[in-house]
């Protein structure tokens, strides 16, 4: 009787998949079958193994607790399924010690999960470790599995009352679980005991049929989707943002409605599990902005739900795909906000924690492309900002340089076609006051160290990135084929930039547009020419130095070591971490294109960041990119005038701390924040 | 509402005044690398009021006219990607090198080939030479009246209600149509124009006219019937030498600056 | 006869500063056109500013002097002024280069089938004719031009003239012009005053102004309080007047009102050249701005190299101090 549920169950569980997967294929085809090796590596290190859940030791403990009971217990129950049809005690598997073996896995695995369920029960309702959204599914999952755990202890501990306790009481130690709940039960006659038994084993069994029924239906569903999702995951750097190929044949640019995403992009959203990793990670949300990654998946979601369904009853149909749909919420303006796209700094955190490997930028991204490229809407700065870029070749308005002010009383060798690198200064390394520190800086210890490098001077424009972040595609890719005929032309292979955005198109996103450069950071050049012994650090002062990864560098092209290797090789220097380094490090607050944007919300990121640099106590703080420069640069006074006026915490490049050892006894001071043009 | 938005093409005048150098002997200004030309920007706040008008009306053509060479086309496509409907461009080597007379009269006989339309806008002065004088110009030639230096317009059923930026405040005008109408800077930023009208704009056709189109002798238009004759350019010498005041906190400096100031008897 | 004659103007029937200086401009040029000095006004209640005009240099004045007339109007100013041109026949007419003057000129030339020229800050005689000098491309650039056909009209730039000591034993013919008066197409319905309490920026002896790098509109308060110390004017960027933190009234610039005091302090402006086209002729500039790149310290007699925040509240104290003595 119980087997004929079973064709049922199949069934609630692929219907709603089908149903759902109506929604997924409003998208555009996205097949990833490329590099396989890889994909099927991800796969069983992020899906079987859950790597990223393990990152965090406490849900990883309680995932890892769920999991393997789930798993466990699922083949505990199928083998003995198995076994009961098996003929006779020749070939059954639990007879004897193997029975009482397979009774105590059993057992350990159900406390297991009780355990599991507790500590999520905490996470959830005690203490939540992460920006948590609890939805009904919540209830469903945990309270259903508890209740499955403990009627499997109670059934358990009732057949054990009844016969077991008395025919074989050494057994007790076989099954734990089962015989502190006999003991509580022994008192019960044993037909009340029976009766029990069989309400409570119908009652488990319809649970559980009912439990794995929430497959289709909830965030349960990352069983299946997380795996899946991991074979689907980029395989290149997060940096990278899609190329819409052919963009003068685009049909839309970017996504406004959720037939423009790609079908990958859909059928992510249905593998959130809604754990807040994310929002937790996200620097725009620890400084109280309106952006939560989370939600933005979340309510894409909903919104594929609603809308998504329609569309794709619609598409069935063979109607018009927004049939019926008038008055219905748009999807940028009524499920996502414009100011949260516009929040993101694109540094990655919320990528690299997911532990179903959603991608966030990308969606993100194609949301904004459609603000920009469709409907010309974006904030006045952003529009300041590219409009500086197409008329100006550089994105900031009303800088008083050009882009060989940085030169004055500095030998800068030309780029000739001869040299081995060419050093690509980048807008703000030219253009802004503060940077251009950095640039006579390079250039300094690169002919100290006789590097063959030129630089193309005025001829030097930008390479596109912050066009590409804000949204607007089709000027990046304008600026990106420009700039890689006169590479070509100008015989350039390898590009050394102290720019990690710069580097980042460079390295991850010209090759798809035909531009292949051995492309490489300062901070990794410097290391080598350290490496090679052609700079030589001279003592300086004693001094506390805190490193702070710039995302594009870091998280995005994984360059943790070589900066911080540069700065522990400087005599003297001391260098302390903040308690968020490396692969956890905050952003800045610039990237994504909010350089040129204003902050709204309870905090300005900076300046979260900058506390956290000055609660090291270090003397400076250190980074390896012109735009965090900037953000510490407008934090550090701010903060330190809260907390204690006294202190001078002040923020510098890799490059300039190495150029300016040695130091005498007055520290380099750097020249203040470029002035608001008047 | 119909209108014809006057354009011209300049170079980019956010350049930093470092870049900015001319050549004295030629007196051309010297364009820097990477600089590039773009719609004068009071031009552009212009098509953006163009476009305002024509929504709060609800139907209408807007032309885009610009005289200038063949990089004026730019311009002109610059406005029709903002959303104007139909681009012209007087180019012809006779054009070249006129005054602000030249270019009035060219741009006046250009209107009254295409049919004088309710509105012609122009911004407040092309912001490279900065004369502000061809809309007004262009009002008279067409006997219009003319309201100009405006930071607001407003269509009303066939009038015009302007708020015009005068050195105390502002004056409320009403004007009939058809008019001229200088903007301002403090009409506010012009659109950002969509990808897709800039792709359908650089489809779009744009007409050339010369001098013979318009019914002009090549000799009234251009250099040839520039009444006004440059005879020297150059960027002005600055001496000023800037005395940086010392002092060990920002009050220090303030109280020295204040001291200074006073010696000086400039208060 | 006159060789120049001069469009004055004389709001409220007060013969404007401007007006004397352009008057003292035209008595210069004279020397060496020769001819005499005419001045036209057009106006209401015009009887004292004639008598001003005679005393500051018009041998000739003409007055359209009509209640209609009060407020300026483009198609009933425009036919007066080209009357009075032609009855005068002058080889230069001058016009300031104020709100009138602007619209004012381009519509006059075209009616007298001639050219304008603009804003010029210097005229000069050669060969006969005027040479004159005006700042382009946002101020980064002087040009100097002749205009080949007659009259020559030129605007002038208000404090770029120095105006003759008001004379008034000075005699001069003054003559009435009949006025018909017109309905104008173009016709102002309103007119609302910026709510400049403080004195005028374009007449102020010192201006305090702010830009974008003040960061948020309240900072104009401390700016205020500066200028109440100083008896100042307070002037603002474009940037700042585009950012909504003060009235375009206020603006400095090449677009606004362009200033000359002896005292322009700029606070938190970077100084972009259309700036330095409004304030460049002051005659002292200091400047406070924590960017010693910026490019108004190229201008500037005295620099502070601060944040303003930290340089504000003390400079108004010590002066506060230093002017009570």
């Amino acid at each position: 009787m119980l087997y004929a549920l079973l064709p049922l169950l199949v069934a609630v569980i692929v219907y709603p998949l089908i149903r759902r997967s109506r929604i997924w294929r409003l998208g555009r085809p996205d097949f990833r079958f490329d590099n396989p090796r890889a994909r099927l590596r991800n796969v069983v290190r992020g899906g079987f193994a859950t790597e990223r859940v393990l990152n965090d030791p406490y849900s990883g403990l309680m995932h890892a607790c769920l999991m393997s009971s789930i798993v466990v217990l699922f083949l505990v129950t199928a083998l003995l399924a198995i076994d009961d049809y098996l003929p006779d005690d020749e070939v059954r598997i639990l007879v004897g010690d193997r029975y009482l073996g397979y009774s105590l896995v059993g057992d350990i695995f159900g406390i297991v999960g009780l355990i599991g369920v507790g500590l999520a029960v905490a996470h959830r309702w005690v203490r939540p470790r992460t920006r948590w959204e609890l939805r009904w599914e919540d209830w469903a999952i945990l309270g259903g599995l508890g209740a499955l755990l403990i009627t499997g202890f109670l059934v358990e501990g009732l057949r054990i009352a009844s016969s077991e306790i008395h025919e074989n009481p050494g057994w007790a130690i076989w099954s734990p679980g089962g015989w502190v709940v006999a003991k509580i039960f022994g008192g019960f006659s044993t037909t009340t005991q029976l009766d029990l038994h069989q309400a409570l084993w119908w009652f488990h069994m319809v649970t559980a049929l009912s439990w794995l029924g929430l497959l289709g239906y909830t965030k349960l569903n990352h069983v299946v989707a997380a795996p899946l999702n991991a074979f689907l995951r980029n395989p290149a750097s997060s940096g990278k943002l899609p190329l819409i190929p052919n963009i003068e044949e685009a049909e839309h640019f970017g996504a406004s409605q959720l037939n423009h995403f790609s079908m990958k992009q859909l059928f992510e959203l249905d593998a959130c599990v809604h754990c807040g990793r994310c929002t937790s990670a996200c620097p725009a949300d620890i400084a109280g902005q309106p952006l939560s990654p989370m939600h933005i998946i979340l309510n894409l979601k909903d919104h594929a739900s609603t809308v998504g369904a329609r569309m794709a009853t619609n598409q069935a149909r063979g109607a018009a795909l927004d049939a019926g749909l008038d008055g219905a919420p748009s999807m940028i303006g009524g499920a996502v906000t414009e100011e949260a796209l516009w929040a993101c700094r694109t540094c990655g955190a919320c990528v690299q924690e997911c532990p179903v490997f959603i991608e966030h930028i990308p969606t993100i991204v194609d949301m904004r492309r459609s603000l920009v490229m469709e409907e010309a809407r974006m904030p006045e700065s952003v529009q300041g900002a590219l409009e500086t870029l197409e008329r100006q070749g550089h994105p900031w308005r009303g800088t008083a340089h050009t882009r060989e002010s940085w030169m004055e009383g500095l030998e800068v060798p030309p780029w000739t076609g001869e040299q081995e690198y060419l050093y690509f200064v980048g807008c703000t390394g030219a253009l802004v006051d503060r940077a251009q520190s950095i640039t006579r800086s390079v250039v300094t210890l690169l002919k100290d160290a006789g590097v063959s490098f030129g630089v193309l001077g005025l001829n030097e424009p930008c390479n596109g990135d912050p066009a590409r972040r804000l949204g607007n595609e089709y000027l990046f890719q304008i600026l990106a084929q420009q700039l890689i005929a006169t590479l070509d032309e100008a015989g350039v292979k390898k590009i050394v930039t102290h720019c990690p955005h710069c580097f980042n198109t460079f390295k991850n996103e010209y090759p798809e547009l035909g531009g292949t450069y051995e492309v490489i950071h300062h901070s990794v050049l410097l290391e080598r020419l350290l490496d090679a012994g052609k700079l030589t650090p001279k003592a300086t002062a004693q001094q506390t130095v805190t490193f702070h990864d710039s995302c594009y560098l870091g998280r995005h092209n994984n360059i943790y070591e070589a900066p911080r290797r540069i700065l522990t090789r400087i005599p003297n220097v001391t260098l302390v971490e903040m308690p968020r380094n490396r692969e956890q490090g905050l952003c800045c607050g610039a990237g994504g294109g909010n350089m040129w944007m204003e902050e709204q919300g309870r905090e300005r990121v900076n300046e979260v960041r900058a506390r956290e640099a000055v609660d090291t106590g270090a003397d400076k703080a250190c980074t390896a990119c012109p735009f965090c420069i900037q953000m510490f640069d407008s934090g550090l006074p701010t903060v330190q005038m809260e907390t204690d006026a006294a202190r001078q915490m002040q923020a510098f490049d890799v490059a300039e701390l190495l150029a300016a050892a040695p130091l005498s006894s007055d520290s380099p001071s750097p020249p203040p924040p470029p002035s608001e043009p008047g | 509402m119909d209108a014809i938005v006057c354009v011209k093409q300049i170079l980019d005048p956010e350049m930093p005044a470092s870049a900015f150098k001319v050549d004295e002997a030629s007196m051309t200004i010297v364009p820097p690398p990477g600089v590039q030309q773009v719609i004068s920007p009071f031009d552009a706040q212009a098509v953006e009021a163009a476009l305002q008008l024509r929504d709060a009306a609800g139907a209408g053509t807007i032309g885009v006219l610009s005289l200038g060479p063949d990089s004026a086309r730019d311009a002109v496509k610059h406005g029709l990607a903002m959303g104007a409907d139909e681009g012209y461009h007087l180019n012809d080597p006779a054009f070249e090198d006129g005054d602000s007379w030249t270019t009035a009269l060219a741009l006046s006989k250009a209107i009254e080939k295409i049919g004088l339309p309710d509105v012609l806008l122009f911004g407040r002065q092309a912001a490279d030479w900065d004369y502000g004088v061809v809309g007004g110009m262009v009002a008279e030639l067409l006997d219009l009246p003319s309201v100009t230096v405006l930071r607001s317009v407003e269509w009303r059923d066939g009038k015009i209600g302007a708020s015009r930026v005068v050195s105390d405040g502002f004056e409320s005008v009403i004007t009939a149509t058809p008019c001229v109408l200088t903007i301002s800077n403090e009409f506010g930023d012009p659109r950002y124009p969509q990808l897709r009208q800039i792709m359908q704009a650089a489809k779009k056709d744009v007409t050339v006219w010369t001098p013979a189109d318009l019914g002009l002798d090549p000799h009234a238009v251009g250099a040839a019937g520039a009444r006004v004759k440059m005879e020297q350019l150059f960027v002005p010498k600055n001496e000023t030498q800037v005395e940086f005041i010392d002092g060990d906190s920002p009050a220090e400096k303030a109280q020295a600056l204040a001291r200074k100031l006073r010696e000086a008897k400039i208060v | 006869m006159a060789s120049v004659l001069v469009i004055g103007e004389a709001p409220d029937g007060q013969f404007s500063a401007t007006s004397a200086e352009l008057l003292g401009a035209a008595t210069r040029l004279t020397e060496e056109l020769g001819g005499g000095v005419a001045c036209a006004l057009i106006g209401g209640a015009l009887a004292s500013a004639a008598q001003a005009a005679v005393a500051a240099g018009a041998e000739t004045v003409y007055t359209a002097d009509h209640e209609s007339l009060v407020q300026y109007h483009t198609e009933a100013y425009v036919p007066l002024a080209a009357a009075i041109v032609q009855q005068e026949r002058p080889q230069v007419v001058l016009i300031g280069q104020t709100s009138i003057g602007r619209d004012l000129a381009p519509r006059l030339a075209a009616r007298l089938d001639t050219a304008v020229v603009m804003d010029a800050v210097d005229l000069a005689v050669a060969e006969g004719r005027i040479r004159a000098t005006r700042p382009c491309f946002g101020g980064n650039a002087r040009q100097v031009v002749t205009i080949t056909s007659d009259p020559q009209v030129i605007t002038v730039r208000a404090k770029s003239q120095d105006a003759l000591d008001p004379d008034a034993s000075r005699r001069g013919s003054i003559t009435a012009i009949a006025v018909d008066p017109v309905a104008p197409r173009a016709a102002v319905t309103g007119k609302e005053r910026a709510q400049s309490e403080g004195i005028p920026l374009n007449t102020a002896e010192i201006v305090v102004a702010g830009g974008r790098g003040l960061g948020q509109e309240s900072a104009f308060r401390d700016l205020e309080e500066l200028a109440s110390v100083l008896g100042a004017a307070v002037g603002a960027s474009r940037a700042a007047c585009d950012l909504g933190w003060y009235p375009p009234a206020q603006q400095v610039g090449l677009t606004g009102t362009v200033v000359s005091p002896t005292l322009y302090l700029a606070v938190a402006i970077s100084g972009a050249s259309q700036h330095m086209a409004g304030c460049g002729g002051s005659k002292n500039i200091v400047a406070i701005n924590k960017d010693p790149g910026a490019n108004i310290y190229n201008f500037c007699r005295f620099g502070v190299v601060e944040d303003y925040q930290k340089v504000l509240p003390p400079l108004a104290a010590a002066l506060r101090e230093l002017l009570q003595d």
